[in-house]
């Protein structure tokens, strides 16, 4: 094998992998409202929204926030986040994490899980 | 959006590459204080680290100048450059690197399922492992004198380790660039013409399945960088031939990328300064490892066609000029870097190095005894924490 073999593999790779890169990648936190993303189980999707009331800040965070409509967010971080911070929360509805913060009586109360939350 | 930081990712790789000294955890720093997040972050370091793993060598080679992931390179890759055989030491070891890549990309899912169910383990291992290596360093010299250099090399270099702990890039410029370098200053006077036309030996390439082993290593025991990981399989060698250790070392060095980014997301431990800086930038679902890694793919064959390219001119630059002024300049961009980058402290590190890289040179014994510098204190940290 030489060089130019080698450079033709190395071009087949960059193409094949930039290919099938293009025809599967699908961006998987789209911005949406509380409703919508409670509408959905196991859904995923980036607020945007105010701090309504700060539960605890340590050792993980738990908060409300509202977007038009409010609700409990669950983020296993420890952050400074205060009441009346506008902030972008990438947060998923998830089946096996519901009932994280709320007791498991109260099933009512819904609550969202965040990977991420970023101060505005 | 994200191929734009893929582009960016993969300029910035041969930048880090070409640079001896910075490392894509300079880089790293950097992007954890960004205020960027989410898959361009990712998109970003994967391409970077990717691309870089292939360049690197080219300092290496051309220049002897090290990096934290080539050091054990710089003595094959010089000797075949001293041979006209440059540009065959780079397409070898990306020769290496392609095979990781095809083959890493569909271990990677099989190696996420094994880590997630046997990390604990793993880590008892790791000071066992670092024993073996350790002890077979010393057993495999053939006589009572080279025994007793050989446990000499280990202290020193092991001492040089603890006492200069961030200090990696003065110890490996000092253990495998200045001294080799120096050390070859009377013999290097000539004018060495590259050879144009390169023929990789198949049988070479096998030693890539080896060099897979070794990333998976480096990616799931913490502290064992790739030139350990090659340095302790070539224990298991009976013989070590330059292509092949070369295929090995750049099947290495890219395996650790995508076995690192799947230690991540199956254990969200970081094992390297570029994992250290997405850990807390990349968002995780069920998909962050398929892109990852389809990422790091096609960024792959990007570095490759870099390292190839940059060879060729890296060898027409070296054929207009002679050796020795070349190896005298090397000298003195390592000492700049050293300066740039580590201050006093590193300047100080690069001459105790230095000069143990020669005593392990004059004596004829293994360079590789100087990797001790990184075992050692990465022995006694796993005894601290175990015991």
């Amino acid at each position: 094998m030489d060089e130019k073999t080698l450079s033709k593999i190395c071009l087949a790779i960059t193409i094949i992998g930039l290919i099938i890169f293009i025809l599967t990648y699908q961006p998987e936190f789209e911005e949406k409202t509380i409703s919508e993303l409670l509408s959905k189980d196991n859904s995923k999707g980036i607020l945007f929204g105010r701090i309504e009331h700060i539960i605890q800040n340590y050792p993980t965070t738990i908060f409300t926030l509202n977007d038009g409509n409010e609700i409990l967010i669950y983020y296993p971080k420890k952050t400074t986040l205060e009441k009346g911070q506008f902030v972008e929360v990438y947060a998923e509805n998830k089946i096996e994490d519901s009932n994280l913060i709320t007791p498991s009586k109260n099933k009512k109360q819904k609550e969202l899980f965040a990977q991420k939350v970023i101060e505005k | 959006m994200i191929l734009l930081f893929c582009a960016l990712g993969a300029i910035a790789g041969i930048i880090a590459g070409l640079i001896p000294g910075l490392h894509s955890n300079n880089i790293a720093v950097l992007l954890v204080a960004s205020p960027f997040f989410g898959t361009e972050v990712a998109a970003f370091m994967l391409s970077l680290c990717t691309v870089q793993a292939f360049v690197d060598f080219i300092p290496s080679t051309f220049l002897s100048a090290p990096s934290e992931n080539t050091f054990e390179g710089v003595l094959p890759g010089h000797k075949m450059l001293l041979e006209g055989r440059g540009i065959e030491a780079i397409c070898l070891t990306t020769a290496g690197a392609l095979i990781a890549v095809i083959l890493g990309s569909a271990l990677t899912p099989l190696f996420f399922i094994f880590i997630e169910e046997n990390s604990e383990q793993i880590t008892q291992l790791t000071p066992l492992v670092l024993i073996a290596a350790l002890m077979t360093f010393i057993i495999s010299e053939k006589t009572t004198k080279g025994k007793i250099i050989a446990l000499f090399v280990i202290i020193a270099a092991g001492s040089q380790g603890f006492l200069f702990r961030e200090q990696v890039f003065p110890l490996i410029s000092g253990y495998f660039g200045i001294a080799g370098t120096l050390y070859s200053l009377n013999e290097t006077q000539v004018q060495i013409i590259q050879k144009g036309n390169i023929t990789i030996k198949l049988s070479a390439l096998k030693d890539a399945l080896a060099g897979i082993a070794g990333g998976a290593i480096v990616a799931v025991m913490p502290g064992i960088g790739s030139n350990t990981a090659a340095g302790i399989i070539n224990l298991f060698k009976k013989t070590q031939e330059t292509e092949k250790y070369l295929v090995m070392l750049g099947a290495i060095n890219i395996s650790n990328f995508f076995f690192s980014f799947a230690t991540l997301i199956a254990l969200l431990k970081a094992r390297n300064g570029a994992m250290l800086a997405i850990q807390d930038k990349i968002l995780y679902t069920e998909n962050t490892l398929f892109y990852g890694t389809i990422i790091m793919f096609f960024s792959a064959g990007i570095g490759g066609l870099s390292a190839i390219w940059l060879a060729k001119k890296a060898a027409k630059i070296l054929q207009k000029s002679k050796t020795r002024i070349l190896s005298i300049a090397t000298i003195i961009l390592m000492i700049i870097l050293v300066t740039l980058f580590n201050g006093l402290i590193g300047i100080i590190a690069l001459i105790f190095s230095s000069a143990l890289g020669l005593f392990v040179l004059t004596k004829k014994t293994k360079r590789s005894l100087c990797m001790s510098s990184l075992i050692v204190p990465t022995l006694f940290f796993y005894l601290f924490i175990l015991l």
